[in-house]
Parts: structure tokens; C-alpha cells; sequence
């Protein structure tokens, strides 16, 4: 028992590297694509910082950005479709959006006092935890 | 001794000793549901984990309120006195556990069939940025240890004193560590990109709470509707309450015998032409917990058709 008990706690431990996994695997696609399909909402103001942490996060992955720009509602269906693995866009932290995918905390700069003002942030498609992880960390100060 | 405040010295002790337990489990467990409640996020078993937490609170308040009704003496509104205020808590301490097993059934089936993807990001503590699953994981670990560790202690004194309301918050407790250690499945399962283990772990937890929980509802049912009391762990009739049909049947050869339960009292009736007074209650009384045998009255009358 007690060995058993070792045993899985080692594999665990091996395992925090890889942990968290995408359900869909967007990161082992766009690690193996080398490219990475983000969505840009139209009329976004300085969307620049988002779109520069995206540019680096794909660089470690050996990827470039494929960047394409339409309005909100067509970018977050394409997310939730996975037809697209990021949306850059300016995003309330009420929204009512936030069932159908994750939103990242507020890009360069602090989280406003009234969480119905949109602010810009990453949305990413809900499960693809590594994806949320990873841009979680780089969002955060 | 229904009516007055009386109460076995056994019993006296085990209800301190119960009712201590109980207050920790409410100081434990209102802590481990502001925890659950703060690092919940979007995972289904979490959510599960604290509105079972809150819950779980539901017994132990139950017992700590009758186990105080239990010591006093009867009033003109009510003239039984108050022991049966136990088989109240009982089913609402029932109704309880039913519904935190009827609660996870329906949500775990809702995440699978709705193929709802958790998401779990990452937080900042202590100015490291860590995936805010192992959080959970480590809070989950935390929720799981008081009611193993409660539950554990309070199933002998239950058993004792033949409380089922401890015994279903025990029961509640086991749900409770169970629940976590199932939270605990289904985050790794989400860290290792699989959605539905979270609801899949929750689901299976969740089917034998509420066998517990309905089990312990169709008992209390019965006890409230005058049934034949029932055992603490099943629905046979209870070892010591046919202990005294027995012997209450080789001594009132032409009588009916009926028998019921007020709490953990047993309360006797005999019906028939033999059932003639004064009684001896200590003649009748059960073996290993003689308190449990409260009262026996005796209607005297003729029975019509075969004598049971």
C-alpha cells in the first residue's frame, strides 16, 4: 500500500511539468502546426500588448501568429468552434460571455473597480488549461 | 419517563460527547466552506465539494438542537415532553444527505451531458504564479481530514446511545471526505486535459450518498408514521426492540404487541384481554441498553380473529 502510495506520488510529481493539459490540445497543435490562430475583435483600442505577449508566448512554441480581425461575437464563436486558439478584445469581468469561454485578468494594467467596464484581455476556450495557465501567468504583474 | 426530562446516564455522557463533536464539525466545516468557496473557480466537483460542505452543517445543527430539547420535562402544549424531537432532526437530518446526493447526481449528469469544459488558470501567491488547480487539490486535501477524523469519533457514540441523527451526520461526514478525495480525482483528471472526470468522479461518489441518504429517509419516515423500529445500519426491524416482543409475547400470551420508536426509546403497547396491570418494565427491557425500553402501556380488550 504504502509503495503504491510512493509510487503515485512520484508519478505526480513527474507529472507537475506537464500538468495542466489542454482537453482539446490547442497547445500540442500549435507546438506541432507552429502556428498559432488568434482572433483580434475589430475596433479594439491599443490591442498592441496582448498581441506582443501572444507573439512571444508562440515564439517559445516555435510558432508565428496568424492573426485575423472580425467582430466579438463571430471571434468567440470561432473560439468556442476551435477554429481559433486566442481572441484579443476588450471584455467586461462581468460579462455574461465568461460561461462560454475563460477570459485572462486585464492586460497591462490593473483589474478596473467596475467589473462591467471592458478592459482588454485574452479569451481562450474553456478546458484548454495549459493554453489558460500559461497565458494566465504571463497576463499577471 | 418520556415525558419527564430524565435521561440515561449513558446517554447523558455520549450526548456531551456528541454534541462536543458536533460543535467542532460546525467550526471545522465553516471554515473548509469559506476555502472551497474562495478557490472554487469553474470546477464542478468543487462547486459540489462547498454546497456539500454547507450542507453537511445541516446534522449537526439538528443534533445539538434536539440533544437539548431531549432533557426537558413535558409542558401543557406538550405533554409527550420532547424526546421525539429526535426522529424530527432525524429526517430533516436525512432529507440533508438526500439532497446532497440528489444535488451532485443532478449536477454531475448536467456537466457530462452538457460536455462542460472546466477551466482552471492560474493565480498569483505569494508573488509565485502557480496553477490554481494545485489549490484545490491542497484545500481539498485539508476539507477531507476533519470529518474523516469527526465521522470516526462519532459513529461508536451513535451507535452507543442508538442516535440516528449522529449516525446520519456521521454518515454526512463520510460523504464529505468522500466527496473531497473524488474533487481531488477530478482536478488531476482536468490537469491531465480530461473534462469529464470531474463529473464522472462526482457521479459515482454521489449514487451511494444517496442510497444513504434515501435509506435513511425511508427509516425516518417510519419512525415519525409509529413503523417498527429499524435498525441503525439497515431496515431490519431493530435487534432490541424484538428482543422485547419477544419476551412482551411470552408474557401476554392473548395479546397483540405493538412497538414504535420515540428517538432512541422504545415505546410498547399491549393490546389484549391479558393485558392486565401493574407492569414490571424492568422484566422487559432489552439486555444491552435496558434504558431503551421507556414505557409499556397496556389497553385491555377483546380481540376479534386469531391472536398474533
Amino acid at each position: 500500500m504504502t509503495k503504491r502510495v510512493i509510487l503515485l506520488a512520484l508519478t505526480l510529481l513527474t507529472a507537475c511539468d506537464s500538468i495542466p493539459q489542454d482537453a482539446s490540445g490547442t497547445v500540442k497543435r500549435i507546438q506541432s502546426d507552429h502556428v498559432m490562430h488568434a482572433g483580434l475583435v475589430s475596433g479594439t483600442r491599443n490591442p498592441e500588448t496582448a498581441q506582443l505577449m501572444l507573439t512571444k508566448l508562440a515564439a517559445q512554441w516555435n510558432a508565428r501568429v496568424e492573426w485575423h480581425t472580425a467582430p466579438a461575437s463571430i471571434m468567440l464563436d470561432k473560439l468556442e468552434k476551435g477554429e481559433l486558439d486566442v481572441v484579443v478584445g476588450e471584455f467586461a469581468q462581468a460579462s455574461p460571455l465568461k460561461t462560454d469561454v475563460s477570459f485572462s485578468q486585464a492586460v497591462a494594467q490593473p483589474e478596473p473597480q467596475d467589473n462591467k467596464l471592458p478592459v482588454l484581455r485574452i479569451a481562450r476556450a474553456h478546458g484548454e488549461n495549459r493554453l489558460i495557465s500559461v497565458t494566465d501567468k504571463m497576463v499577471m504583474p | 419517563m418520556i415525558a419527564s426530562g430524565e435521561i440515561p446516564e449513558e446517554v447523558r455522557v455520549c450526548l456531551r460527547k456528541g454534541r462536543r463533536l458536533c460543535l467542532w464539525t460546525l467550526f471545522w466545516l465553516s471554515g473548509i466552506s469559506i476555502l472551497m468557496y474562495l478557490v472554487m473557480g469553474q470546477s464542478q466537483a468543487m462547486k459540489t465539494a462547498f454546497i456539500e460542505d454547507v450542507l453537511s452543517l445541516v446534522p449537526s445543527i439538528t443534533f445539538l438542537i434536539a440533544s437539548k430539547l431531549e432533557g426537558k420535562s413535558a409542558t401543557d402544549k406538550f405533554p409527550y415532553g420532547f424526546k421525539r424531537f429526535n426522529s424530527i432532526a432525524f429526517l430533516i437530518s436525512a432529507t440533508a444527505l438526500l439532497s446532497i446526493g440528489g444535488f451532485m447526481v443532478y449536477e454531475a449528469i448536467l456537466a457530462l451531458v452538457t460536455m462542460e469544459h472546466p477551466s482552471i488558470g492560474a493565480i498569483s501567491l505569494f508573488g509565485m504564479h502557480v496553477w490554481l488547480g494545485w489549490i484545490m487539490i491542497a484545500a481539498l486535501f485539508y476539507s477531507a481530514i476533519p470529518p474523516v477524523i469527526l465521522g470516526r469519533m462519532k459513529k461508536p457514540v451513535a451507535e452507543r446511545i442508538q442516535d440516528k441523527v449522529l449516525f446520519t451526520d456521521a454518515q454526512t461526514q463520510k460523504a464529505d471526505w468522500q466527496t473531497a478525495l473524488a474533487g481531488i480525482v477530478g482536478v488531476i483528471g482536468i490537469g491531465f486535459g480530461l473534462w469529464w472526470a470531474d463529473a464522472a468522479v462526482a457521479l459515482v461518489i454521489s449514487m451511494s450518498i444517496l442510497k444513504d441518504g434515501w435509506s435513511n429517509v425511508k427509516k425516518s419516515a417510519a419512525e415519525l408514521a409509529d413503523g417498527i423500529p429499524r435498525a441503525l445500519e439497515s431496515q431490519a426491524v431493530d435487534g432490541e426492540a424484538q428482543e422485547v416482543i419477544n419476551r412482551l409475547l411470552e408474557a401476554y400470551l392473548c395479546s397483540e404487541i405493538r412497538m414504535r420508536e420515540s428517538g432512541r426509546y422504545l415505546l410498547a403497547q399491549v393490546t389484549g384481554p391479558d393485558a392486565i396491570g401493574p407492569v414490571n418494565l424492568a422484566q422487559f427491557k432489552p439486555e444491552h441498553r435496558s434504558w431503551r425500553l421507556a414505557e409499556i402501556s397496556l389497553v385491555q380488550k377483546s380481540l376479534d380473529g386469531p391472536i398474533t
